[in-house]
């Protein structure tokens, strides 16, 4: 089967065809949990958070417009959005804890302890930064996009976001280091 | 000092390098002059890229992709009655298709654009777009109305007049003034122009049968002069008179009712050649045979035959007017005595 491309697929799941729907978990699913959980940590709360992603995006596919943002930046900011909501949501409802009680991923046996609280510390660093640069690291080192698949996802130059990438990549830098 | 614009680029530049293979030192080694502001910021991407990112478990790709299916099934479901009968729902979709917005996007991609565009920016150029457009549409019909309606009023007066122009005439009349292109015959002005062909010899007093056209202004262009001998024309025309035919040279024929086919214009000419106080005629009664000479005439003058009653040689009866004196009088200098009487 040749490859379907982002707009193909964007009018099958339109017309609630089946097998686009497999195939959006199949091209997205890893990349989109594993954003996810760069942002909370924790397997559960991602497992959560990656479901609520694709309810929200069969509720919207009919007024998604494939000459907006691209269908795949458009998937991920509504998988940040409910990241960072859920972050909040468990912050307040653990009293903030919720990040250093968080166990290793029971799937990736091959990170380690260390590994797991430098993690942590990262991500208590990335959400030091402004949300907008938040989204310019994650989607740039966490997702991998390129520099313009970013700046379509944020709506910006792609001068204005290798500016803010490198204010954020220098603030995470400072933070770290102010911690020790 | 290298400023941030600078050490932005250079960092990308790095960053790509790394991503093809090099290793964060060789990228500070490429620029050294930088390489205290690129080191953190080089270090720190390459602690994102290292954040675990782990695989989506088994069992819950397999909850997920089921979830999916049993919506997709229920939006079939729920699309199908909708599809068969005119359900608001068809009607709601049609108008997303036709969102002002996202025809603007086509058209923003369709010319190159790439970028990404919120909706609420594009709604409001769209609705900006519209609202000008609609304006430049109703300008340009209200335009359009008033030139129709200018053209439809202009039409009735052309029409007239090219009527007024191709309407041959016939005239009948004494000649009052004779000038180079303009003669005044039965109190008509006439207009002569080089393809103007007369014959006879043109003089005050002499009746002038003249064919010709009526121009715009009302006056006669003459496309062809005869002037007759007065002694000949007493026994065709019992009064020479000034009358306005189409075609046809009536022998007399009442002013009043003379009327050409352009009768617009010849109409009101008729009226002037009739006399404001009819004076009586010396040789009878019949004022309307002295309509044409009395203007501006001595009562004496006024004859209905004035050749009849005149040797040939004595002057014209309508050949002085009074108030005026005509270029014609030019013609009698040579015959006045000295103290300005003519002879």
């Amino acid at each position: 089967m040749e490859p379907v491309t982002d707009a193909e697929l964007v009018v099958r799941l339109k017309a609630n065809d089946d097998e686009a729907y497999r195939e959006v978990v199949i091209r997205y699913g890893d990349p989109l949990y594993g954003y996810i959980y760069s942002i909370t940590g924790d397997p559960h709360l991602s497992e959560d958070v990656i479901g609520e992603t694709y309810l929200k995006m069969v509720e919207k596919i009919d007024t998604y417009t494939f000459y907006g943002a691209p269908f795949k930046a458009w998937l991920y900011r509504i998988a940040h959005n409910l990241a960072i909501n859920a972050m909040k949501r468990a912050q307040r409802t653990l009293g903030g804890t919720a990040l250093e009680s968080a166990g290793p991923a029971a799937d990736d046996p091959a990170t380690t302890v260390a590994a797991q609280l430098d993690a942590e510390e990262l991500r208590c660093a990335i959400a030091e930064l402004t949300e907008e640069q938040q989204q310019v690291v994650l989607l740039r080192f966490v997702a991998g996009h390129s520099q313009g698949e970013v700046a379509q996802a944020l709506d910006k130059t792609e001068n204005a976001v290798k500016q803010m990438q490198f204010r954020a990549l220098r603030s995470l830098g400072r933070l770290l280091s102010a911690r020790g | 000092m290298i400023m941030d614009d600078q050490l932005a680029d250079l960092l990308e530049q790095c960053l790509q390098r790394v991503e093809r293979g090099a290793t964060v030192d060789e990228c500070l080694a490429a620029y050294p002059a930088a390489q205290t502001e690129l080191e953190l910021p080089l270090h720190m991407a390459a602690q994102l890229g290292a954040l675990p990112r782990p695989a989506m478990p088994a069992p819950l790709r397999a909850s997920l992709e089921a979830n999916l299916l049993k919506l997709a099934a229920e939006r079939r479901a729920a699309q199908a009655p909708a599809n068969s009968a005119a359900h608001p729902a068809a009607a709601a979709r049609f108008w997303r298709w036709a969102d002002p917005s996202d025809a603007l996007l086509a058209l923003l991609h369709a010319l190159g654009y790439r970028g990404a565009l919120r909706q609420p920016w594009l709604r409001l150029a769209a609705l900006a777009i519209a609202i000008v457009l609609t304006l430049l549409v109703s300008a340009g019909v209200v335009v359009a109305a008033n030139a129709v309606i200018k053209s439809m009023r202009a039409d009735p007066p052309t029409a007239l007049s090219s009527a007024q122009q191709i309407t041959p005439v016939t005239l009948n009349g004494p000649i009052e003034q004779i000038a180079q292109e303009r003669w005044v015959v039965g109190g008509r002005a006439i207009l002569l122009d080089s393809q103007t062909s007369i014959q006879g010899t043109p003089r005050p007093g002499a009746l002038a049968i003249i064919r010709g056209t009526v121009i715009v202004d009302g006056a006669l262009l003459a496309d062809s002069i005869a002037i007759e001998d007065p002694a000949a024309t007493l026994v065709p025309t019992a009064a020479a008179t000034a009358t306005l035919a189409p075609t046809a040279i009536p022998a007399a024929l009442p002013v009043a009712t003379a009327a050409p086919t352009t009768a617009p214009i010849a109409a009101p000419a008729v009226p002037e050649r009739q006399p404001a106080a009819p004076a009586p005629s010396q040789g009878g009664g019949n004022d309307q045979t002295c309509q044409g000479q009395q203007r501006g005439r001595d009562d004496k003058k006024c004859d209905p035959n004035p050749h009849a009653n005149q040797p040939p040689a004595a002057k014209p009866p309508a050949a002085k007017p009074p108030a005026t004196k005509p270029p014609a009088a030019k013609h009698d200098d040579k015959k006045k005595d000295g103290k300005g009487r003519q002879k």
